[in-house]
């Protein structure tokens, strides 16, 4: 009978060995858009602004130095759904210049037999963009909708599942996009209610007109924010911008610190809802029992500047806010043997995505895959980052970044799919305007170091054809250029 | 027996549950910390929102962390613009007045009705809007009291309303594409594009592929010479007590391309010495360029002693 005895334990425990293999786990890739690593308390922030997510990073594994590829949301997703840098996906449109030799995630699962479904917040997602190849259904209701809709939609579409096959399923939402007042309590959660400045026009339309210390209120210099002018926030290019300001129609409101730190507060209180949504989603999840055989994924897509380069949104800059982005691995709980709550801190980048989910999936990823899976980290194996983790600017890439263990080096001004932005790149000297590093005080070795390698890696690319822009649905083009996207055509 | 199986059946993680995932947030606006939200601490963060007494289901006085749940499953952010505050513009908002009913026609930015724009897109959240968000948007926010005006917060400034909406600077107007952006310190540079016009007469044509290639040819130069100047340049800010491995008239005989490949392979693998030894990274272009960029024209000037 004893010998009998860690039999039954393990039996009463319902956690008898199983006599056949398991099954291929179900995937679940969470994108907030738009949400900074720096705001997560799992990455460092103190502010308690993100408690689930920070629970769920306690059940998984967290990777503190992960960098997205892009700064706008087509070419990212593009980047992870490929693990293809956005040099070699977008030509001289917006969206990605896809083809046969580029398989995304959702295809290349299919054919491993998973039956797939995406529920995102239109926009830069919105069909149109041509991400939603390999996806069984493809669900972008309304442009810039957020977790609230499609997570719940995403578990209407698990119930009803084939359940005799593993499902992938990606779920995105706008949640910390501008405009970034949620509804209550979120929205004033910490931003002072009764504030009465220009901040609570910027929170309530977009926060693109907060420029240099100013509310603009005419239009036609908000094109200068999306132009090269601003390229490297030179005190000649600010100077020249605030002049413009000047000879406006309509005179731009001044903006002081508290100005921006209440839009700041109002971002803070876009993350608390945003975590909130993946909350009542892993809610979702546990209820159906799923967490014993399914594998979560959270990640930004990029980030956003707050003010710190003197403007708000995402577009321009390669900064370590437009870059830098949280990256969650929460392994399926009936993978017992793996460690809870790693963290991780070597270099990441977010094309290295699709790999570390094909790997779960029992899938190989493409040969001409740029990124390599991160499942030995999440197991606790011997793991080691990247070198370096680069970025592209906004998807006429007139930036081009490579992020070291010690900072930063951006090169701005020039076209990533011309062939001979290396060789400018090599010959600008960094001491010149042409570059730019965070923190301002790197040194000239360590920025001699980033841009060998910056070089070496745009040499090692296929950059895409040029291509006509694409059409975009009027109704599409006008709600990207409502929240921002000024280059759109 | 019982004993043994219990502790080896250990619990696991706590479950996940809706009221886990909202109470730290209640607990964040608990002022009182007596385990629920009363009307004044609820009115500090609430606009757009139902009236407390809707939000407070089991009318208990307090809103606890399953009704706070239930408000944010049931209130869909808005995917298009809430109306500006009054405070902004600096005028007072009179209690139930038209900022309301701005917000009650649904329309958008644009102007157009609560259908919105895009596909399946709604207006902005308020009665007429659709969907459930509509009709709870545009209930007024019913906290009393002055702190409920604040939180309201619909006054429309009509001066900013022809911002918004009449001016509409989302309109198929007048953006015009910036300037082609300038290359920067390199922008002086010979232009690396390629060959010059069209030309019209067969001899010309003729002519292209050859000139075309000397022309590329000498822009490569050009770069690589730049390469060399900015490595000189980095090498004298790392270490500006560093003699250079050779004299200034050496580099500039490399530099006016008078130098044979040999003389020339032998400064740049002096040079590539020292900035290795400094830690710099020798530039790719100068090892792979630089012996077929500064091999000697054809019949061009005869090659020129070397100072000494």
């Amino acid at each position: 009978m004893w010998s009998l005895l860690p039999s039954l334990l393990l039996s009463a425990c319902g956690t008898a060995p199983a006599a056949d293999p398991a099954p291929p786990p179900n995937l679940i890739l969470v994108s907030i858009d738009t949400l900074r690593a720096d705001r997560l308390g799992a990455f460092g922030n103190p502010n308690g602004l993100s408690p689930n997510l920070d629970r769920f990073a306690a059940e998984g594994a967290r990777f503190t130095q992960a960098y997205s590829q892009a700064v706008i949301t087509a070419p990212s997703h593009a980047s992870f759904f490929t693990s293809r840098y956005p040099v070699e996906e977008v030509g001289s449109g917006r969206a990605p210049a896809l083809g046969p030799d580029k398989p995304l995630l959702a295809e290349v699962l299919k054919i491993y037999g998973y039956q797939t479904a995406a529920f995102v917040g239109g926009g830069d997602l919105n069909p149109a963009m041509k991400l939603n190849v390999g996806f069984d259904q493809y669900n972008s209701p309304e442009d810039f909708a957020s977790l609230w809709r499609s997570a719940p939609a995403a578990l209407q579409w698990i119930d009803k599942r084939d359940h005799t096959k593993p499902f992938f399923t990606f779920i995105h939402g706008y949640d910390t996009h501008v405009h970034y007042l949620k509804p209550t309590p979120f929205g004033y959660l910490y931003g002072d209610l009764g504030y009465q400045g220009p901040g609570q026009l910027a929170v309530r339309t977009g926060t693109e007109r907060l420029v240099h210390g100013k509310l603009l209120n005419d239009t036609s210099p908000l094109d200068i924010v999306h132009s090269s002018y601003l390229r490297n926030y030179s005190e000649e290019a600010v100077a020249d911008l605030q002049a413009r300001i000047g000879r406006s129609r309509r005179p731009a409101q001044s903006t002081n610190t508290d100005d921006i730190e209440f839009v700041r507060k109002i971002y803070d209180g876009a993350v608390s809802y945003a975590d909130a949504q993946l909350g009542l989603l892993m809610v979702g999840l546990a209820e159906r029992g799923l967490l014993e055989n399914t594998a979560v994924m959270v990640l930004g897509d990029h980030g956003e500047q707050l003010g710190e380069y003197g403007y708000f949104n995402h577009c321009c800059g390669t900064h370590d806010e437009e870059s830098h982005v949280p990256l969650i691995l929460r392994l399926p709980d009936r993978m017992s043997e793996v460690p809870r709550g790693v963290v991780h801190t070597g270099l990441v980048e977010l094309v290295d995505v699709m790999p570390t989910l094909l790997e779960l999936a029992g899938a190989a990823p493409p040969g001409e895959a740029r990124g390599r899976s991160l499942m030995p980290a999440a197991r606790g194996e011997d793991w080691k980052g990247r070198d370096y983790a680069f970025t592209t600017g906004n998807d006429r890439m007139r930036s081009v970044s490579a992020r070291g263990p010690k900072g930063r080096l951006t090169y701005t001004g020039v076209y990533a799919y011309a062939a001979i932005v290396p060789d400018l790149i090599e010959a600008a000297s960094l001491t010149g305007p042409g570059f730019d590093a965070q923190p301002a005080d790197l040194d000239l070795v360590e920025k001699a170091k980033m841009r060998t390698a910056l070089v070496t890696w745009l040499r090692s690319l296929e950059p895409a054809p040029r291509q006509a822009p694409e059409e975009l649905p009027p109704a599409l083009r006008e709600a990207l250029r409502a929240r921002g996207y000024w280059d759109v055509q | 027996m019982t004993l043994i199986l219990l502790l080896a059946c250990a619990d696991p993680a706590p479950t996940w549950t809706a009221e886990a995932v909202l109470t730290p947030t209640l607990v964040r606006l608990d002022a009182d910390g007596n385990g629920t939200l009363d009307k004044r601490e609820l009115g500090k963060v609430a606009f757009h929102a139902p009236p407390f007494e809707r939000i407070d289901r089991d009318q208990s006085g307090g809103v606890d962390a399953a009704e706070l749940v239930a408000l944010v499953k049931e209130q869909p952010p808005s995917t298009f613009f809430f109306p500006p505050m009054a405070a902004v513009s600096g005028k007072v908002d009179e209690p139930g007045r038209a900022g309301v009913g701005a917000v009650s026609e649904g329309k958008d930015r644009q102007g157009r009705g609560g259908a919105g724009s895009g596909p399946g897109a709604r207006g902005p959240g308020g009665p007429g809007a659709g969907g459930p968000g509509g009709r709870i948007g545009g209930l007024l926010p019913s906290l009393l009291g002055e702190e409920s005006r604040l939180a309201v917060g619909l006054g429309v400034n009509e001066e900013e309303e022809s911002v918004l909406v009449e001016k509409d600077p989302l309109g198929p107007a007048r953006r015009t594409d910036p300037p082609e952006p300038a290359l920067g310190p390199v922008a002086e540079a010979t232009s690396l594009d390629g060959a010059g016009e069209a030309s019209t007469t067969e001899a010309k044509v003729a002519a292209e592929p050859a000139k075309a290639k000397d022309q590329a040819g000498r822009e490569k130069e050009e770069l690589i010479r730049r390469v060399l100047g900015t490595l000189i340049e980095e090498i004298r800010a790392v270490a500006p007590e560093e003699p250079l491995p050779t004299d200034p008239d050496r580099l500039a005989a490399v530099r006016s391309r008078s130098l044979n490949s040999a003389e020339c392979r032998k400064v740049l693998a002096e040079l590539e010495a020292t900035s290795t030894r400094l830690g710099l990274d020798f530039p790719v272009s100068l090892k792979a360029g630089a012996v077929a960029a500064f091999e000697p024209e054809p019949s061009q000037e005869p090659a020129k002693a070397l100072p000494e």
